[in-house]
């Protein structure tokens, strides 16, 4: 406790000074409401009103649109470090892609979808899968030949050479790829919440925005914060888990 | 694989793309409505950069994002490698920068425009505060894998302070710094862009949003080709700078 203490000292210093500066009245507290009394107001959302109910609508979207492009990138990146066709046919789509800001593409993905779930999970979905399949591309490529062939000549069948030798070796480069469209896609489904949307937390920050209750702003951006915070440190514990046996463990 | 095959291949997917576009969209497979063909979306963006209207937003969107991302760059550069030098310094950030690593940065426009009303100012603070992360990281680690026993060496040879901040630290952690120059740089589009779909009054973001609300949907595309041209463009030209500068690399 005490250790954790000292190691934050300075965000605890800054939550004292935010909270100083807003009670002494320096600032009006709509441009800077206490950090109590936020959060106090979210607990208040959180028990009689509809917090709850919006983090789900975002947390729905974030995980189907990040889910499929997991599904998608990783086979994706496999095959493209497997076969030269794949590769070549698929590298200069993504150097083209990679640069472009996605979120430009939300307005067309309205034209197809509308403003509902569906153009949110497909802009979240081409965001994340960038990163997903570059970074297994790159794993799936550093994995040794030698393994491969040693196996190979030993007559392992395909399949098995892609679960036993090709997938775990990846999997370092996989989860580098896993947690960075974590984060892009936490920040875009708020934004493209905040952009259009009638529910979940960036419409709950836009509508308090309106009418100036900027307790409930802020409420709604730490909420998004936070679960990126949490979600994050499950990550990495669970991914110092699974590399538990790999001979750079200690770097997890 | 052929060499000339892969060669084949690489034009091959990027034209198969935009064929694929023209065509569903011409044969009426998707209703040119919702998908105008590619050739006519490329021509509404060349009549769009030639028009005044659209000039003036591209003109103030570029405005906002060279000014935010040039604070960003001189503002967090420094720090980083301070970080790296000073352990007092970075026990105080560092827990900052964990905690709000996961903020979308973007999505501050609203509270920023609250306490710095609505010109240009709140624009900027968003790029700084959104570049601010990934420069202050690459730079802090950059400066940190400098091998102490050349600092060592230099300090022997009795080389000054300065001296061994600008002809070394910097110099070998700048590898470092631009593959964070490189994020900055994706980050910033994405946040000039969605803060300005969010607050909706000027710039690229605005005209983009504001076509589609419009019903424009060919100008949507129009626009949608422009901002990628201009996110390829900075790509480009960061690789070029960055192999002058890391030339010895």
């Amino acid at each position: 406790m005490k250790k954790a203490f000292s190691q934050y000292y300075s965000v605890f210093l800054i939550l004292f000074v935010w909270e100083a500066i807003s009670r002494s009245g320096f600032v009006h507290p709509v441009l800077l409401p206490p950090v109590s009394k936020i959060v106090v107001r979210f607990f208040e959302l959180l028990f009689f009103e509809k917090l709850l109910y919006h983090t789900g609508q975002t947390m729905f979207r974030m995980w189907i649109g990040l889910g499929l492009a997991t599904l998608v990138g990783v086979p994706l990146g496999i095959m493209m470090a497997r076969f030269a066709f794949v590769r070549s046919s698929l590298e200069p789509l993504i150097s083209l892609g990679f640069p472009i800001p996605k979120i430009g593409i939300y307005p067309v993905l309205i034209i197809f979808f509308g403003v509902l779930h569906f153009s949110k999970i497909a802009l979240i979905f081409i965001e994340a899968l960038f990163p997903i399949v570059m970074a297994t591309f790159s794993g799936a490529l550093l994995v040794e030949r030698k393994l491969i062939w040693s196996a190979e000549s030993m007559g392992t069948k395909k399949r098995k050479i892609l679960w036993k030798i090709i997938l775990p070796f990846s999997l370092p480069h996989i989860f580098m790829g896993f947690r960075l469209g974590l984060i892009v896609s936490l920040i875009v489904v708020f934004l493209s919440e905040m952009i259009a949307s009638a529910e979940g937390l960036g419409h709950l920050m836009m509508s308090s925005s309106r009418v100036f209750r900027s307790e409930i702003m802020f409420v709604a951006i730490g909420t998004i914060s936070g679960l990126g915070l949490l979600f994050d440190r499950i990550f990495l514990w669970l991914r110092r888990k699974a590399l538990k046996w790999h001979p750079e463990a200690a770097l997890y | 694989m052929l060499k000339e095959n892969r060669i084949l291949f690489t034009v091959l997917s990027p034209v198969i793309l935009f064929v694929l576009w023209e065509g569903l969209s011409r044969a009426g497979v998707i209703s040119s409505e919702i998908l105008p063909p590619f050739t006519t979306s490329l021509y509404g963006s060349c009549q769009l950069v030639a028009s005044k209207e659209f000039s003036k937003h591209l003109l103030a969107s570029s405005y906002r994002w060279a000014i935010g991302f040039s604070i960003s760059l001189i503002l967090s550069i420094p720090i980083g490698i301070y970080m790296a030098r000073s352990k007092r310094l970075y026990n105080f950030l560092d827990p900052v920068l964990t905690l709000t690593y996961p903020v979308p940065k973007a999505a501050m426009i609203p509270i920023l425009m609250l306490w710095m009303g609505a010109g240009d100012l709140p624009k900027v603070t968003v790029i700084v505060i959104g570049c601010f992360i990934p420069l202050v990281i690459s730079a802090y680690h950059g400066a940190q894998g400098v091998e102490t026993s050349l600092i060592w060496s230099a300090r022997a040879m009795g080389i000054g302070e300065r001296a061994v901040l600008f002809r070394i630290i910097l110099p070998a952690s700048l590898p470092t710094i631009f593959s964070g120059i490189r994020m900055a740089l994706a980050i910033s589009l994405i946040v000039v862009l969605g803060s300005e779909m969010i607050a909706r009054q000027s710039g690229l973001g605005y005209y983009l949003f504001n076509s589609l609300e419009m019903g424009l949907y060919e100008m949507t595309y129009s626009v949608l080709i422009i901002i990628s041209g201009i996110g390829l463009f900075l790509d480009v030209i960061f690789s070029l700078v960055m192999r002058k500068v890391l030339i010895w690399v």
